[in-house]
C-alpha cells in the first residue's frame, strides 16, 4: 500500500505527496506528458534529444547538476514514448536546492546553441551505441513501422534515424518547450522524507509562479485496426536466428489490459511458461522465448520474442509457437496455472515497492495515465481477471491478421 | 519578489548513520542478517566461494550450480519450475570469479516452503543427462552472443589482458571450451566443490522463528573444502586493438589495483570518482559534455578477492577515437600532477556523502552495501572509515594517491 495526498496549484501543476521517514531523503520525480509520440513525424528523436537538452542549464542557473551533487544529491530521467521523466534524490535538509533547480528549468531554458550542438553528438553516439552497435539492437526501429502504420509509436523514442536529430534546430527546441514544459503538463511526485505541509509550501514558493501554458490537447493520429498479417524478413550479422511477432492489444488504461498482462505471463513469463517448457524444453526448436506486454498509454503491442536452435527454420519455429497459442484460445490453462502467473505479479508488484524511487515514479506515471490509486489496485485488478477473461482476450488479440512478423536472419 | 538566481543555502549535511547489521552464525555459516518489516518479501543468498578459482575443467562452475534447478529423482525441471513460480518465488544462481551465488526471492509467507524446496535440490539434484545437453547448448548460444558484443567483448579482452589467459579472472569461455565438458563432471562439481565455505546474507521481513528454521534446513548442508591453486597475474601492458567493424570504438582501460584492505583504498576510490566515478566527474565533463565524443564514460575500481583491477570504459566515436584517447590520457595525468581545487574536492565530497544515504535508503539497498565487505571477510567499519577519510582529505592526497596507483603501465583495449 503507497500512501499519498494530493493538490494542484493554480498553474495547474498536479502534486503527489508520499511521506515516508524511513530514511532521512526525498525524491522529487516531475512527469512531462511528452514523449516520441507528441512528435512530428518529421522531427522524430526529438522528445529525447530534449531531454538531454534540460541539463544544460536553465534561465537563472548556469548548470543543472554541479548544485545538486554539492548538496549531495543525484539525478537522471528518461524518455520513452509516452512521458519524460526527471528524478532527483537528495538529502532532505537540502530538498529546496530540488525545488529551485526543477522549477527553473520549467520556467525557462538558456537555450546555448553550444549546448545543442553538443548533445546532439551525445545522443548520435547514444543511438550508435544501444541500437546499432549491438546485436539485434535495432529490432525495434524495424518492427515498430511495421506494426504501426499510422500511430506515432511506428517510430522509436532514439527517433527514425539519425538525419532527424542532424537536423534539429533551436527552433525547434524553443517551440517545443513553449508547448510541452509547461506546469498543466506535468505531475510533480514528493517522496520520502517530507510532509504535506512543507511540500506545498515548497510547490507554491518555487513551482507556482510558473505561468500556465495554452496546452492545447493533441489529437494523435490512432492506429486503424489491422486486418492483413504483416511480414518482414532482415538479415543482420548476428550469430542466432530470431523471431519476433507482435500482436496489438489494448492501452494501459483499458479494463481488458490486466488479462493481456496475465495472458503474457502464463505465455511466455519464466521457465514454467507455456512457450519455454514446450518451445526450449520439450522440442528445443528455440533456446530462449519470452511474450510480454508494452502497457504504453495509446493501444499497444503483446510481443513474442525468441532466438532459435541451431538448424530450426523460421517456418518450424513460427508453426510450433501457433500451436501454443491456439491452445491457450482453445482454453486450455489450469486454475494452478492462473494462480502461479497471479502470484508472480503479486511478488513483482511487492518487490517493485521496496525503493523509495520506484514508488515515487509509480504514483507519478499511475498519475498519467489518469488515475493514481491505480499503484493501489492493481494487485485486486489482476486478482479479479478469470480464466474467461483471459481466453476471451487472447482470442481477440491473437489473431493472424492482427499480427506482424520479423525473421530476424542470421548471416556471416 | 523570489531572486531564482540566488541559490537556496545549503545546509551541512547530516552525519551518515549505519544501522546495525546482525551477525550471526547459522548452522555455523557466517550469517548477514539485516531486518525491515516495510515489505512482506524475504531474500535469502548463498554465497559459495567456488568460483573460477575451483574450476579444474575451464566452463564447469557455471553447470555445477546451474543443474540444480533441472532434476530430482522425484520432479523433472519443469515441475521444479513450476513449483516455484507457483509461489512468486525466483532462484537466481550467479557464477562469478570468486564466489557464486544463489539466491532466493520470495514473499514472506513462501518462505519456509520455499526454502524447503531448495534444499530439496541442494539434497537430491540428478542432473539429467538430457537437460546437460540442452543447457550445454543454451550456454554455448549464449556465449556465442556475448562475444559478438563488441562491448561485452572489450571488457573480456581486457581481463585477459589484465590476468592473461590462464588466469581464472583472465580466461574468456568461448563455446568450444563448453563443448568437452560431461554431465558427470558438472555433477561431481556440484557434489565436491560448490557448497564450498557457504556464507548467508538474509534480508527482509524475517522473524526468529525463520532463522531456527534456517538452521534446522542448513544443518544438513555439507559445506566442501577444496583447495584450490594459485595464479599469480601475466599483466599484457600496451596497446591492443581488435577490428570488429563495428559502429563506435569500444575502449577498456586497465591497470592492476590495491585490495580492498589497503589502507589507502579509501583515496584511490575518492580519486577515481573525481575522474570518472560520477555525471559530473572530469572524463564525463570533458569527453561527453564539452566534446560530445561519447554517450557516456566512467571508470571504477573492481574489487576481487586476489587482485583487483581499475578501469576506464567508454564506447567513443570512431572518427573521434584518437583524440578521445588522448584526452582520456590528458585528464589521468592531470589528476596526477595536479591536485584539484577545493571547490572540486567539496563536491565530491558531498556527493558522495549523499550516494551513500541513497544506497541505504532500503534495507535492500543497504544489504548489498554491507554484502560488498561481507564478502571479503571486511565488515561496516570500512564505510564510516570511509567517511572519515571522506571528510579529511586533502586536495594533495589525491594527487598523490593518483600519481602512485593511476600511472603508467596500462593496459589498452580498442575493439571497433
Amino acid at each position: 500500500m503507497i500512501h499519498f495526498k494530493e493538490f494542484t496549484l493554480e498553474n495547474g501543476l498536479h502534486v503527489i505527496v508520499h511521506e515516508d521517514r524511513s530514511s532521512p531523503l526525498v525524491c522529487l520525480n516531475l512527469l512531462y506528458q511528452v514523449g516520441s509520440r507528441n512528435e512530428d513525424p518529421e522531427k522524430t528523436g526529438f522528445a529525447h534529444l530534449f531531454e538531454h537538452l534540460m541539463f544544460g542549464g536553465s534561465k537563472h542557473i548556469a548548470s543543472f547538476d554541479e548544485p545538486l551533487q554539492k548538496v549531495g544529491g543525484d539525478n537522471n530521467a528518461f524518455t520513452n514514448t509516452d512521458i519524460t521523466n526527471y528524478y532527483i534524490t537528495v538529502p532532505s535538509n537540502n530538498v529546496e536546492t530540488a525545488f529551485w533547480l526543477e522549477s527553473d528549468r520549467m520556467l525557462s531554458l538558456s537555450f546555448d546553441p553550444a549546448v545543442l550542438e553538443v548533445q546532439r553528438s551525445v545522443v548520435m553516439e547514444e543511438f550508435k551505441q544501444r541500437y546499432l552497435n549491438q546485436p539485434y539492437g535495432d529490432v525495434w526501429l524495424e518492427l515498430r513501422p511495421l506494426a504501426y502504420q499510422e500511430h506515432p509509436y511506428r517510430w522509436a523514442t532514439i527517433g527514425k534515424d539519425l538525419e532527424h536529430i542532424q537536423r534539429a534546430t533551436m527552433d525547434d527546441v524553443k517551440d517545443f518547450f513553449h508547448k510541452f514544459y509547461v506546469p498543466n503538463n506535468a505531475i510533480l511526485v514528493l517522496a520520502g522524507d517530507i510532509n504535506v505541509q512543507s511540500a506545498e509550501k515548497l510547490c507554491k514558493k518555487w513551482f507556482g509562479p510558473i505561468p500556465a501554458g495554452s496546452r492545447t490537447k493533441m489529437t494523435l493520429p490512432q492506429e486503424p485496426k489491422q486486418n492483413e498479417h504483416r511480414f518482414l524478413h532482415l538479415e543482420r550479422e548476428v550469430p542466432i536466428d530470431a523471431f519476433y511477432k507482435v500482436y496489438h492489444m489494448s492501452s494501459r488504461s483499458d479494463s481488458r489490459y490486466q488479462a493481456a498482462d496475465l495472458l503474457s505471463d502464463l505465455c511466455g513469463r519464466g521457465k514454467a511458461s507455456y512457450l519455454y517448457q514446450a518451445l526450449v524444453k520439450r522440442q528445443q526448436l528455440f533456446t530462449s522465448i519470452s511474450s510480454y506486454v508494452s502497457g504504453s498509454m495509446d493501444p499497444g503491442l503483446f510481443t513474442i520474442s525468441g532466438k532459435l536452435a541451431s538448424g530450426v527454420t523460421f517456418t518450424q519455429a513460427e508453426e510450433s509457437v501457433q500451436k501454443i497459442l491456439d491452445d491457450v484460445k482453445a482454453g486450455k490453462i489450469t486454475h494452478d496455472d492462473l494462480q502461479k502467473a497471479k502470484n508472480q505479479a503479486e511478488a513483482s508488484i511487492v518487490f517493485g515497492e521496496v525503493e523509495l524511487l520506484n514508488r515515487a515514479m509509480g504514483l507519478a506515471q499511475a498519475a498519467a495515465i489518469g488515475h493514481v490509486n491505480l499503484v493501489n489496485e492493481e494487485l485486486s485488478l489482476l486478482h479479479q481477471v478469470d480464466k474467461k477473461a483471459i481466453i476471451d482476450e487472447a482470442n481477440r488479440i491473437l489473431t493472424f491478421e492482427n499480427s506482424s512478423t520479423l525473421h530476424y536472419h542470421a548471416i556471416k | 519578489m523570489l531572486d531564482r538566481s540566488i541559490a537556496p543555502s545549503p545546509e551541512p549535511l547530516k552525519t551518515v548513520d549505519f544501522p546495525q547489521a546482525e551477525y550471526l552464525q547459522i548452522a555455523g555459516c557466517e550469517t548477514l542478517l539485516l531486518r525491515s518489516s516495510n515489505q512482506p518479501v524475504v531474500v535469502l543468498e548463498l554465497i559459495l566461494s567456488s568460483g573460477r578459482w575451483t574450476e579444474k575443467r575451464p566452463g564447469i562452475s557455471y553447470f555445477g550450480s546451474k543443474m540444480i534447478l533441472e532434476g530430482t529423482p522425484q520432479k523433472t525441471a519443469e515441475q521444479i519450475s513450476f513449483a516455484f513460480e507457483a509461489l512468486g518465488s525466483y532462484v537466481e544462481i550467479n557464477p562469478g570469479f570468486d564466489h557464486q551465488t544463489i539466491k532466493l526471492y520470495t514473499l514472506k509467507r513462501f518462505f519456509e516452503k520455499s526454502v524447503s524446496m531448495l534444499f530439496e535440490l541442494f539434497d537430491k539434484a540428478t542432473f539429467p543427462s538430457e537437460e546437460f545437453a540442452l543447457m550445454k547448448t543454451i550456454r554455448q548460444q549464449n556465449l556465442q552472443n556475448q562475444l559478438s558484443k563488441p562491448n561485452q567483448f572489450a571488457s573480456l579482452k581486457l581481463t585477459e589482458l589484465l590476468y592473461g589467459q590462464e588466469h581464472p579472472y583472465g580466461r574468456i569461455i568461448i563455446p568450444e571450451m563448453v563443448e568437452p565438458l560431461t554431465r558427470e563432471q558438472a555433477h561431481e562439481y556440484f557434489q565436491w566443490v560448490l557448497f564450498r565455505n557457504p556464507k548467508i546474507v538474509l534480508v527482509g521481513d524475517v522473524e526468529d522463528s525463520q532463522i531456527d528454521f534456517l538452521n534446522q534446513m542448513f544443518k544438513r548442508l555439507e559445506s566442501n573444502t577444496v583447495a584450490t591453486e594459485k595464479f599469480l597475474p601475466q599483466t599484457s601492458i600496451g596497446d591492443h586493438e581488435i577490428n570488429r567493424q563495428a559502429n563506435q570504438a569500444s575502449v577498456r582501460i586497465g591497470k592492476i589495483t590495491i585490495p580492498k584492505h589497503h589502507p589507502d583504498i579509501h583515496k584511490l576510490s575518492i580519486a577515481n570518482t573525481i575522474l570518472g566515478g560520477f555525471f559530473g566527474s572530469r572524463l564525463m565533463k570533458n569527453i561527453r559534455e564539452e566534446k560530445g565524443l561519447t554517450y557516456g564514460i566512467h571508470s571504477s575500481i573492481v574489487h576481487l578477492a586476489e587482485h583487483s583491477y581499475w578501469t576506464v570504459g567508454s564506447e567513443l566515436a570512431k572518427d573521434k577515437l584518437t583524440e578521445g584517447l588522448s584526452e582520456i590520457q590528458k585528464e589521468i595525468n592531470i589528476l596526477c600532477d595536479q591536485p584539484p581545487t577545493e571547490d572540486e574536492l567539496e563536491t565530491v565530497r558531498n556527493y558522495l556523502s549523499g550516494k551513500l544515504m541513497t544506497s541505504m535508503d532500503s534495507v535492500f539497498g543497504l544489504a548489498s552495501l554491507y554484502k560488498s565487505t561481507f564478502l571479503f571477510g571486511m565488515d561496516p567499519t570500512y564505510f564510516s572509515e570511509f567517511m572519515s577519510t571522506l571528510q579529511s582529505i586533502q586536495s594533495a592526497d589525491i594527487s598523490e594517491v593518483a600519481s602512485t596507483y593511476l600511472q603508467g603501465e596500462l593496459v589498452n583495449v580498442v575493439v571497433q
